[in-house]
C-alpha cells in the first residue's frame, strides 16, 4: 500500500518533470538500440539488417515511448491535457463552427439554468425557517369543490388543538386591516396579522427589538399593543430603535409598539406589516367561518403522513358532531409547499423546465449535426491517428474532449446568461407582490445543475460524431479522405436529428403560441370600457364609519371633491370594481315568479356616475342619479345587458321589477330604469348578469373609487390622495394607481410566462432552421459531384432545385406531424394558464405549421440554390 | 497490452519478478541486458518486445525496489544501469516465497486431479 502510494506521488510529481525525464528516456532508448545493433553486427548482420532487427525487437519506438510516458505521469491526466490542447487547436481552426456551437449550447444551457433557478426557488429550496421539515399547515378542503385550501374556524381550531396528539402547539393567525397613523405623514394601510402568542415560536422567528406577545396581551381589556414587522420598521421608520414604546394609532385605536419582529416569510406570504395580538371577536364563534391560518410543529416521532391522517380523523369526528357546518369539510395537515402552492403553479414550472429541456435538446441536435458534418471532413486525420496506433477509445476520447470543451465554454456563457436571466425575471415579477419566501437566485444547486447539464450536453452532442469516426474504415479513409461507405448512414442520422429538432420546435412553438394568444387576449380583447385615463383606488371604511349614514355622507363627499379636481371628468364609488372587490352574488327573484329563478346575479352599490366614470355605454333608459343614491331604500336599479337578456329574454326590461333574496329573506322590490352594456368584471369575456343599485340599498364598507380623467391619470395621483386625506386623515387610500397598471399587475403571469415561452419557441425554431440549413448544405456539398454530372448531362436546374427542396421539406413535414402530436399533449398541460384559448387552438397550430414550413423552405433554399451554381467541370474534377 | 485487466496484471507482476531476480543474479545491469537475459531464460517465449521492459523498470523504480544511474556498458555505450535496493531484495524474497507457495499448491492440486 505504502509502495503504491509512493509510486502515485512520484507519478504526479512526474507530471512536472516530464519533459526532462522523457529526454532521459530517449537517451536510454538510444543506448539500448546502439547496444543491440552492436550485438547484431557482431552476430554477422549488415548495418542495415542490424538496425532493422533491433527496432523490430524493441517493438516500435513510438509505442514504447508512449507507454513509458503513461507510466511516467498519470496517463489519463497527461493525455487529457494533451487532448485538451489538441482540441483547442482543432476548434480554433474552424472558429465559425466553434462559435456557433458555443453560442447554441450557451443559450440552451443558460435558459435551462435560468428556469431551473426559478423552479428551484419555487419547488426545491429549503424554506427560510428553522427546521422547516417539521412545520405543518393545517386547513380544510371542501368535499364538493376540491381545490385550494381553506383555513380553520375558531371553534374547530380550539377543538382540534385539544384533541390532536401528533402536532404540538397549534398556532393561528388571522389577516386583518391595520391602518397605521403615527402623526408622521399619512395613514398607511398595512397588512395586519393577528397571531396567537405561540405563533412566533412555532414559526421560529424572534423579535429584533423589544418583546413578543404574551398571553396577557390577548385578554379582553388588555392595553392595545402591536409589533412592527422588520420591513415596516425599515421602510417607515428607517430602522429607528426609539419606536419601541411609542404610542401610535392602529385602526384609530391608540396602541403601544412593543417591539419589532423579524420577517416571517411563511405567514401571509411575508407581507405582514404589523402584528397584533389575537383577540377573539364574537363573530368568530361561527364554526363555518374558516378564516384562520393554522400551523404547528410535528410532535417528535410523528411523520407528516401520520399527522395528516390524525387531523383528518378529528375532522371527520367534528363533521359528525357539527354536521351543519362541517359536513363538507375535510381536514388536512400538509407541509408548506403542498399547502400553499396551487397544483397549476407546480405544473407550470415543470412544463417550463420541460420546455427549456427541449430547447437544449434542439441545440444539442444542432451541434451534433454540425460536428457530424465536420467529422466527415476529418476522416483522414482520424484514420491517420488510428493507423499509427491510437486505440478506438483514444479516438472517442479525443472527440469527447473536443465536445466537452465546447460545452464547457458554452456552460460558462450559460452561467452568465442565467445570472442575468434570473435578475431579469425577478425584475419582471417585482410588481406582482411575489411571496417573500420566494428568493430567485443562482445558488449552489443551480450551479451544480448547470455543471451537470453542461457535461451531459457535451457528451450527448459529442457521442454521435465520436461513434461515427471511431468506426472508420481506415484504409478507405486514407485512400480518398472520405468517411468510407457510411455516407448514406451519416445523412440518415443527420436527417433524423433534424426531424427531432423540428418536432421539438413545433411542440415549443405551439405551447408558446397558445400562451401568447392568452396574453394577447388579456390585453387586446375589449373589457367593455376604456382602460386608459382611469384611476382607481380602494377605501376600507369599516373601522371608521360603522353606521351607514356617516359612511354614505363621507363617500358622497369623496365623489364631489374628486369631481372638483381639475382634469377629472367624473368620479364614482362602487362596491364592486373590475379586478377589485370580490363581488356579492345573490339570487334574484323576478316579478311574477314565486322563488329566486336567476341563480347568480352580481350586485353593485354605487354613488356617482359609475357607469359613466367607468365608461359602460347606456343602452336604454337612464342611469342612476343623485336623487336615487339619496333614497334611503333603493327602489330603482340599472342592469347590464346580460341581466336583461337572462331575466327578460323577450320584451322590454324597463319598468320590470325584481328583488334580491338574502339568507332566504326577500329584499325590497327594485324597478329597472336603465340598461347598460356588459363589461368584464373579473374574468374577461365572461359577462355575468349585473345589477347596479343605489349605494343605500347595498352599503358595503369596502368600496372602490373610480376616477375618469381628461388628462394622463398618473398626474392626478397626488391631488386625489390629497383630496381624500383632507376629508379624513385616518382613512387609508389603498392601491391608488392607474387602472392600466393595476391591470398589468393582475395579469403578470400571462405577460411574463407568455413572453418566456415565446422566447423558448423562437430560439428553438431558429436553431431548427439553422439545423435544416446545415444538413441541406451538407447534402449539397456531398452530392456536388452527382449534381455536376447530372447538369452536364442536361438536367434542368428546376428539377435539381425541387429535389433538394423536397428532401428538406420531407424532414420538416415529418417533424411537423410528430410535433403537432406532442404539442397536443403539452398544451393540455398548460390549460389552466390559458385565457379564452382552447388548448388545441386550430389557429395557433396552423400558424405554427405555416411558420415551420416557411423556415424550412428558407433553410433549404439557400443551399439548394448553391447546388445550381455548381460548375459541372469543377465538380467532376474535384472528386 | 490489449488484454483483459487481470491477465495484464499477472503478466506485469511476473515480468517485475523476473526483473528483480535478474538484477539479484547479475547485479547492476542496463535495460537491454535485462531484456536479453529474460529472453534467453524464457527461450524467447516470454518477452516479445524488448520495449515493454522499460515501463516495468520505471514502475519498480517508482515503487523504490530498484534505483538507476548512468554508466558505460562493456562496449562503451552510455546506458542507464539498474540495481536492486534493500526494499527490492526484500520484495524479491517475499515474492519468491509467494511464488513457491502458489506453485506448490497448484502442483498439489493438479497431482490430485490426475491421481483420481
Amino acid at each position: 500500500m505504502m509502495r503504491r502510494a509512493r509510486a502515485w506521488i512520484l507519478r504526479f510529481a512526474g507530471l512536472l518533470t516530464r519533459s526532462r525525464r522523457q529526454g532521459e528516456f530517449d537517451d536510454e532508448l538510444q543506448g539500448h538500440l546502439a547496444m543491440h545493433i552492436d550485438d547484431n553486427i557482431r552476430a554477422g548482420m549488415t548495418q542495415e539488417q542490424a538496425r532493422r532487427d533491433a527496432l523490430i525487437a524493441l517493438g516500435g519506438v513510438e509505442s514504447v515511448r508512449e507507454s513509458y510516458q503513461d507510466r511516467l505521469g498519470v496517463p489519463v491526466l497527461a493525455s487529457l491535457g494533451h487532448d485538451a490542447r489538441f482540441a483547442v487547436r482543432v476548434l480554433r481552426r474552424s472558429p465559425g463552427v466553434s462559435i456557433f456551437a458555443i453560442a447554441a449550447t450557451g443559450i440552451g444551457i443558460g435558459i435551462n439554468a435560468t428556469v431551473f433557478s426559478l423552479a428551484n426557488a419555487v419547488l426545491l429550496k429549503p424554506l427560510p425557517v428553522t427546521e422547516g421539515d417539521s412545520l405543518m399547515f393545517v386547513g380544510t378542503v371542501s368535499k364538493t369543490r376540491p381545490g385550494d385550501f381553506d383555513g380553520l374556524s375558531w371553534p374547530d381550531f380550539i377543538d382540534l388543538g385539544a384533541r390532536v396528539r401528533s402536532l404540538t402547539s397549534l398556532a393561528a393567525s388571522a389577516s386583518t386591516a391595520a391602518d397605521l397613523n403615527d402623526g408622521i405623514g399619512f395613514a398607511e394601510p398595512l397588512r395586519g396579522e393577528a397571531v396567537t402568542a405561540n405563533a412566533f415560536s412555532v414559526m421560529g422567528v424572534q423579535p429584533v427589538l423589544g418583546r413578543e406577545f404574551t398571553e396577557a396581551d390577548a385578554r379582553p381589556g388588555a392595553a392595545p399593543v402591536a409589533l412592527l414587522s422588520a420591513r415596516t420598521w425599515k421602510a417607515r421608520y428607517g430602522s429607528d430603535p426609539s419606536v419601541v414604546g411609542r404610542v401610535v394609532r392602529v385602526n384609530a385605536v391608540p396602541t403601544t409598539i412593543v417591539g419589532v419582529m423579524a420577517d416571517a416569510p411563511l405567514i401571509n406570504e411575508g407581507n405582514t406589516g404589523l402584528w397584533l395580538p389575537f383577540q377573539v371577536e364574537k363573530r368568530w364563534n361561527d364554526r363555518g367561518w374558516r378564516h384562520l391560518s393554522v400551523y404547528a410543529r410535528l410532535a417528535p416521532g410523528h411523520p407528516p403522513g401520520a399527522a395528516d391522517a390524525e387531523v383528518a380523523a378529528h375532522g371527520a369526528a367534528l363533521a359528525r358532531e357539527y354536521p351543519d357546518t362541517n359536513r363538507d369539510a375535510v381536514f388536512v395537515a400538509r407541509d408548506f409547499r403542498a399547502f400553499s402552492l396551487p397544483e397549476r403553479v407546480r405544473v407550470l414550472f415543470l412544463v417550463m423546465l420541460g420546455a427549456v429541456g427541449f430547447v437544449l435538446l434542439v441545440a444539442c441536435a444542432n451541434v451534433a449535426n454540425l460536428l457530424l458534418a465536420r467529422a466527415a471532413g476529418r476522416a483522414r486525420e482520424i484514420a491517420i491517428r488510428s493507423a499509427i496506433g491510437a486505440s478506438r477509445w483514444r479516438v472517442i476520447r479525443q472527440l469527447l474532449v473536443e465536445s466537452l470543451l465546447l460545452s464547457g465554454v458554452g456552460g460558462l456563457v450559460g452561467l452568465a446568461l442565467a445570472i442575468w436571466g434570473v435578475k431579469a425575471f425577478d425584475a419582471a415579477v417585482v410588481d406582482s407582490e411575489r411571496p417573500l419566501w420566494l428568493n430567485f437566485s443562482v445558488d449552489f444547486t443551480v450551479v451544480a445543475y448547470l455543471a451537470a447539464i453542461t457535461i451531459g450536453t457535451g457528451v450527448i452532442f459529442g457521442l454521435a460524431p465520436a461513434w461515427r469516426l471511431s468506426k472508420l474504415d481506415t484504409t478507405a479513409a486514407l485512400k480518398d479522405g472520405s468517411a468510407g461507405g457510411g455516407r448514406r448512414r451519416i445523412r440518415l442520422v443527420m436527417s433524423s436529428l433534424v426531424i427531432a429538432e423540428m418536432t421539438l420546435a413545433v411542440v415549443l412553438l405551439a405551447g408558446a403560441g397558445v400562451m401568447i394568444r392568452s396574453f394577447l387576449n388579456v390585453y387586446t380583447t375589449p373589457v367593455g370600457f376604456d382602460k386608459q385615463n382611469l384611476l382607481t383606488m380602494r377605501l376600507n371604511t369599516a373601522r371608521y364609519y360603522d353606521d351607514v349614514e356617516p359612511r354614505k355622507a363621507l363617500l358622497t363627499k369623496v365623489v364631489e371633491n374628486l369631481g372638483a379636481i381639475p382634469g377629472v371628468r367624473s368620479a364614482a364609488v362602487t362596491t364592486g370594481m373590475p379586478a377589485g372587490q370580490s363581488l356579492l352574488e345573490l339570487p334574484v327573484q323576478l316579478d311574477g315568479t314565486t322563488s329566486p329563478n336567476l341563480a347568480v346575479s352580481v350586485v353593485v352599490g354605487v354613488i356617482g356616475d359609475y357607469a359613466e366614470s367607468i365608461g359602460a355605454p347606456l343602452r336604454t333608459g337612464r342611469l342612476l342619479t343623485a336623487a336615487d343614491w339619496g333614497n334611503p331604500i333603493g327602489t330603482v336599479a340599472v342592469v347590464n345587458e346580460s341581466f336583461a337578456a337572462r331575466a327578460w329574454p323577450e320584451g322590454n326590461p324597463l319598468q320590470k321589477q325584481f328583488r334580491f333574496v338574502i339568507n332566504r329573506k326577500p329584499q325590497p322590490w327594485l324597478t329597472v330604469v336603465g340598461v347598460v352594456g356588459d363589461f368584464a368584471q373579473r374574468e374577461r369575456a365572461i359577462h355575468k348578469p349585473l345589477a347596479y343599485v343605489p349605494y343605500s340599498h347595498l352599503p358595503g364598507a369596502d368600496v372602490s373609487v373610480v376616477v375618469r380623467t381628461a388628462v394622463p391619470p398618473g398626474t392626478l395621483i397626488g391631488p386625489v390622495r390629497h383630496a381624500i386625506r383632507t376629508l379624513d386623515p385616518d382613512l387609508p387610500v389603498i392601491e391608488l394607481d392607474t387602472f392600466e397598471r393595476r391591470f398589468a399587475i393582475d395579469h403578470w403571469p400571462a405577460r411574463v410566462f407568455g413572453s418566456m415561452f415565446a422566447l423558448f419557441g423562437g430560439i428553438a425554431l431558429l436553431l431548427a432552421g439553422i439545423g435544416l440549413y446545415g444538413v441541406t448544405s451538407y447534402a449539397v456539398s456531398q452530392r456536388s459531384h452527382e449534381i455536376g454530372v447530372r447538369m452536364a448531362l442536361g438536367a434542368s436546374s428546376r428539377s435539381i432545385l425541387s429535389e433538394m427542396l423536397a428532401g428538406g421539406l420531407r424532414q420538416a413535414l415529418i417533424g411537423l406531424v410528430l410535433g403537432l402530436g406532442g404539442a397536443a399533449v403539452l398544451t393540455r398541460l398548460l390549460e389552466a394558464q390559458l385565457v379564452d384559448v382552447p388548448p388545441h387552438d386550430p389557429a395557433t397550430f396552423a400558424g405554427v405549421a405555416g411558420l415551420l414550413v416557411t423556415i424550412a423552405i428558407a433553410g433549404c433554399l439557400v443551399p439548394a440554390r448553391r447546388a445550381l451554381r455548381v460548375n459541372p467541370v469543377d465538380a467532376l474534377r474535384h472528386e | 497490452m490489449k488484454d483483459t485487466n487481470s491477465k495484464t496484471d499477472v503478466w506485469q507482476g511476473t515480468l517485475a519478478l523476473m526483473v528483480l531476480k535478474t538484477l539479484d543474479t547479475l547485479g547492476a545491469l542496463h535495460g537491454y541486458g535485462i531484456a536479453r537475459r529474460i529472453e534467453q531464460i524464457s527461450g524467447g517465449r516470454f518477452l516479445v518486445n524488448y520495449g515493454t521492459i522499460y515501463p516495468a523498470l520505471l514502475k519498480l523504480e517508482q515503487e523504490g525496489y530498484i534505483t538507476s544511474e548512468w554508466g558505460v556498458s562493456d562496449n562503451n555505450r552510455r546506458a542507464k544501469f539498474y540495481r536492486l535496493t534493500r526494499a527490492g531484495r526484500g520484495q524479491l524474497l517475499k515474492e519468491a516465497r509467494e511464488w513457491d507457495r502458489t506453485t506448490e499448491i497448484i502442483a498439489r492440486f493438479f497431482e490430485k486431479e490426475s491421481a483420481s
